[in-house]
């Protein structure tokens, strides 16, 4: 506003954000009994360790499980409010490092509250990050082992029964199919890292991110499997997939070879994430020794 | 000192649209333009208002070059009446008028008698404060003439004032057709130049103390009233058959069509 | 001259004033957090100085750092969107000339958006030489870009053309739009983010350097187009009858659509994009004022300070702790209004 108060206005800001510091630091020692989530993932984590009573707030891509989504809403994780977050009195806010904005983050961190960033990496090793250390700050190291030695085991035995298939399949994740181009997944997403840990080949390769790809594309990727996100309401089914120009000609289509799985369980990278790699490597080759399963 | 243009032309691509036109309209006189449609009626007046440049000549305002002044002080010796003016916000007749005050600092007060004399000269007293898109085409022409006549209502010190008027009685009923030539009369008589372009020859015969007559861009004739309005000139120019008779009052020359 | 008029613009200017500084108070002490008004009240006035400052730290932080910027910022914006919106319709004589409209906007949203993504590589020399101030600058050249482009488009030799400018206005959102779907597509994941920011508009994350960056520009941009109120007066009646009237036309319009790019510019660099707030607020004010510049710029300035504001305050209480985008609470106010306004002309035989 005026230049002559800034310094002084910066000033008070940092002298109390260190106080603030000091002050919630000592709480965060004991344990913060008052969380807010700015991510999903960290959200179910916390459920699965059984401490959802310190849950005072969470953002919208907490909505699993459903009971989450009950608590105060503070927006979408990238789009939050400082002093929405802080009228929740929190001890301490976990978020990834997509949450923001970033001058948001700032003010909240000056306020000094306890903001704890984790890797939104879409990797194995940034869940047993998240799990570690959320159980570490809950007080919970060994239901946090636990939790991690579960899923650990979970991903153990899918690459075990993947390896007894003749030879992996290439596999397609399909964000959305409609009158446009699809929209596919390649490098350095999630649903490649899921496709790979569920012993399967990112049938698309070039590029990073999800890009919409023209139809002749899908034909040279060669994908033996799609695989899309299982959506309320407008769930493409198999039969209107494999009609679409493109579609029809990949070796999916052959087979009618169409996976859906829950979005959140699939690509959250959350403590489920050990289901959702058995869910898809029995979806691509099967429980028994039979290599194939349609799902209709 | 006089508003004169010598040998001045004024062509667009190939197009001549004026060509060498010499005339000057002096202090206390009424210059009326005429022509039939196509003559450059309205490239002059354009010129002569500074909204054209010209091509070739010179154009002069009390003894300086049009160049040498400002576009703020020739608002101050030079008033325009342009044929129509649309106002698409809401601006009173009062605030309209005002704007005519624009160029010349000389005070709320002062101006707002100014305002006022002028408001009531063109017979707008009545709708003072009414919103100047609501009006009839008549009425808004009298608010454009006011604002013109607060611009010019009060003697210049950079010399004599000048009025130029675009076809003022077009979008007039009879009564106040005479009434703003009346007023260009009237303003003549007190030292003003006045140019006004008309249509009508009769009104130019009974009101303009000279006449230029323009042709394909030319000055066809200039002169008195009397030696233009003569029944060869105007069968050359317009086409049609006169005969001029001595008005029963006035004695002034007048235009019967055959 | 007309005294109810002047009367009435300074009342109402008067009890613009008394209210924008209600609402300045209001605004300092609402929010998400209840906060007793008196101590937010008492960590702003301590910083002009005059008493002891006795309030826990973290109220200090939340009024200082966070609803004083905010707040401070939200004038700052609203005033410059209003007074450019009244300036460019004076200019364009059309009361339906809006910066965003026309595509001022949403030029400079696409400059600002290229400054987010190339800030670190083809514009890296641009940022290392401007600092905090090459996103506001880039955003004004982009909206500057755009009224000239706009302007070119629509003059003729017959004039400008309404109707012509606003089809302008169309054609260049629609270009300025995939500008920043292109953008979008070449951004990643951090860029996105803040990407999002700018489209819906939002005074979220309010900092001390924005509202320095800003004001700045906005305040020398509004009061140097106050200074043209009589100008734009005259050009209401049509560029030639102002030039009769002594008015420098070609350097007015020059002018005043620097100093209109200059403050919209500015307040979407800070804020994103935030609409209707020039179309709504001048008119409004013309509603009540006339068209007069003299008072329609100055009480532009206030309203759309307050009018801004007033969806500040909406945006972060509605569905608190969450907060609704500043510029979709503007465009639900501004839309039905922009079509209330298009059919009453219709309906008036205006048409544009």
């Amino acid at each position: 506003m005026k230049q002559a108060k800034l310094p002084s206005a910066l000033n008070a800001t940092i002298t109390s954000a260190v106080l603030c510091g000091i002050f919630s630091f000592s709480i965060v020692q004991a344990s913060p009994q008052r969380i807010v989530s700015a991510d999903g993932a960290l959200t179910e984590i916390v459920y699965a360790l059984g401490e959802e009573q310190r849950l005072v707030g969470v953002d919208t891509t907490s909505s699993y499980p459903a009971l989450a989504t009950k608590l105060p809403q503070i927006g979408y994780k990238r789009a939050i409010s400082a002093e929405g977050v802080l009228s929740l009195s929190p001890d301490v806010i976990i978020a990834t490092d997509d949450s923001g904005p970033d001058k948001v983050v700032e003010q909240l961190k000056a306020a000094g509250v306890d903001f704890r960033v984790y890797s939104e990496a879409p990797s194995l090793d940034a869940v047993e990050e998240k799990i570690r250390h959320i159980a570490a700050m809950l007080g919970k190291q060994a239901e946090g082992e636990q939790l991690w030695a579960e899923v650990k085991r979970k991903v153990d035995d899918a690459k075990t029964q993947a390896a007894k298939a003749e030879q992996p399949l290439r596999v397609m994740f399909v964000l959305s199919a409609g009158e446009r181009s699809p929209l596919v997944a390649g490098g350095n997403t999630g649903a490649d890292t899921m496709i790979r840990l569920a012993g399967g080949l990112n049938a698309v390769e070039g590029f990073d991110g999800y890009k919409p790809i023209p139809a002749e594309a899908l034909v040279t990727a060669r994908p033996d499997v799609i695989l899309m996100m299982k959506r309320a309401g407008h769930t493409v089914s198999a039969d209107q997939l494999f009609s679409q120009p493109g579609f029809s000609m990949t070796p999916a289509a052959e087979n009618k070879r169409l996976i859906t799985m829950n979005g959140l369980k699939l690509l959250g990278f959350g403590p489920r994430i050990g289901d959702a790699i058995s869910e898809l490597t029995t979806a691509l080759y099967g429980n028994s020794e039979q290599s194939a399963q349609v799902v209709p | 000192m006089s508003f004169s243009v010598n040998h001045l032309s004024l062509s667009v691509g190939r197009k001549v649209l004026l060509d060498n036109l010499s005339f000057s309209i002096n202090p206390g006189e009424l210059v009326v333009v005429l022509g039939p449609n196509g003559a450059g009626k309205s490239s002059l007046l354009k010129v002569m208002s500074g909204e054209h440049s010209f091509s070739e000549g010179d154009m002069q305002i009390n003894g300086a070059s049009y160049r040498h002044w400002s576009v703020g002080d020739i608002a101050r010796m030079v008033g325009v009446l342009p044929q129509s003016s649309q106002l698409v916000f809401p601006f009173t007749v009062l605030e309209v008028v005002m704007l005519g005050r624009l160029p010349h600092s000389s005070g709320r007060v002062r101006d707002a008698e100014i305002v006022k004399q002028v408001i009531d000269r063109v017979d707008m007293t009545h709708l003072m404060h009414a919103a100047y898109p609501s009006l009839s085409g008549g009425e808004k022409q009298r608010v454009q003439l006011a604002r013109v006549l607060a611009q010019i209502w009060e003697e210049s010190a950079l010399g004599a004032r000048y009025l130029l008027l675009d076809e003022p009685t077009s979008a007039l009923d009879v009564a106040h057709q005479q009434l703003t030539l009346q007023l260009a009369r009237e303003l003549a008589g007190k030292g003003i130049g006045v140019m006004a372009i008309l249509h009508d020859l009769n009104l130019a015969a009974q009101y303009g103390d000279r006449i230029v007559m323009l042709r394909q861009g030319a000055i066809a004739a200039q002169g008195s009233v009397e030696e233009i309005l003569k029944p060869e000139l105007i069968r050359q120019l317009f086409a049609i058959d006169v005969s001029i008779l001595p008005h029963p009052v006035s004695q002034r020359p007048m235009v019967v069509m055959l | 001259m007309n005294l109810q008029r002047e009367n009435r613009a300074q009342w109402t200017m008067g009890l613009l004033g008394i209210f924008l500084l209600c609402t300045l108070v209001v605004s300092v002490g609402v929010g998400p957090m209840s906060l007793s008004l008196s101590d937010s009240l008492q960590v702003a006035i301590s910083r002009i100085g005059l008493i002891e400052l006795n309030v826990p730290p973290h109220v200090v932080v939340v009024v200082e750092s966070i609803r004083m910027p905010r707040t401070v910022l939200g004038m700052l914006v609203g005033a410059a969107l209003a007074v450019s919106g009244a300036a460019i319709q004076g200019l364009f004589r059309n009361p339906l000339a809006d910066p965003g409209l026309i595509g001022v906007s949403g030029g400079a949203a696409l400059a600002a958006v290229a400054s987010i993504v190339w800030g670190g590589t083809v514009l890296k020399p641009l940022h290392d030489l401007l600092g905090i101030y090459s996103l506001p600058m880039m955003a004004f050249l982009g909206g500057f870009i755009t009224t000239l482009l706009v302007a070119w488009i629509a003059t003729s030799r017959f004039g400008t053309s309404i109707t012509t400018m606003l089809l302008a206005g169309v054609a260049i959102n629609i270009v300025t739009g995939a500008g920043i779907g292109i953008f979008t597509y070449m951004a990643d994941d951090a860029m996105l983010r803040t990407l999002t920011f700018w489209q819906m508009g939002s005074l979220g994350g309010a900092t001390w350097d924005d509202v320095m960056a800003a004001a700045t520009m906005i305040m020398v941009a509004v009061v140097l187009i106050l200074r043209y109120a009589k100008s734009l007066n005259a050009l209401l009646l049509g560029e030639s009858e102002a030039r009769h009237l002594g008015v420098d036309v070609g350097r007015i319009k020059v002018a005043v659509i620097l100093l209109s790019a200059l403050a919209v510019g500015a307040a979407v660099a800070v804020s994103g994009m935030i609409g209707f707030v020039g179309l709504v607020v001048p008119h409004i004010v013309r509603m009540s004022l006339g068209p007069d510049h003299r008072y329609l710029l100055a009480a532009s300035a206030l309203l759309g300070a307050l009018f801004l504001l007033l969806a500040d305050m909406l945006s972060r209480t509605v569905i608190a702790p969450a907060e609704l985008p500043i510029g979709l609470i503007t465009a639900i106010i501004g839309g039905p209004f922009f079509i209330g306004l298009i059919v009453l002309r219709a309906r008036q035989g205006g048409g544009l």
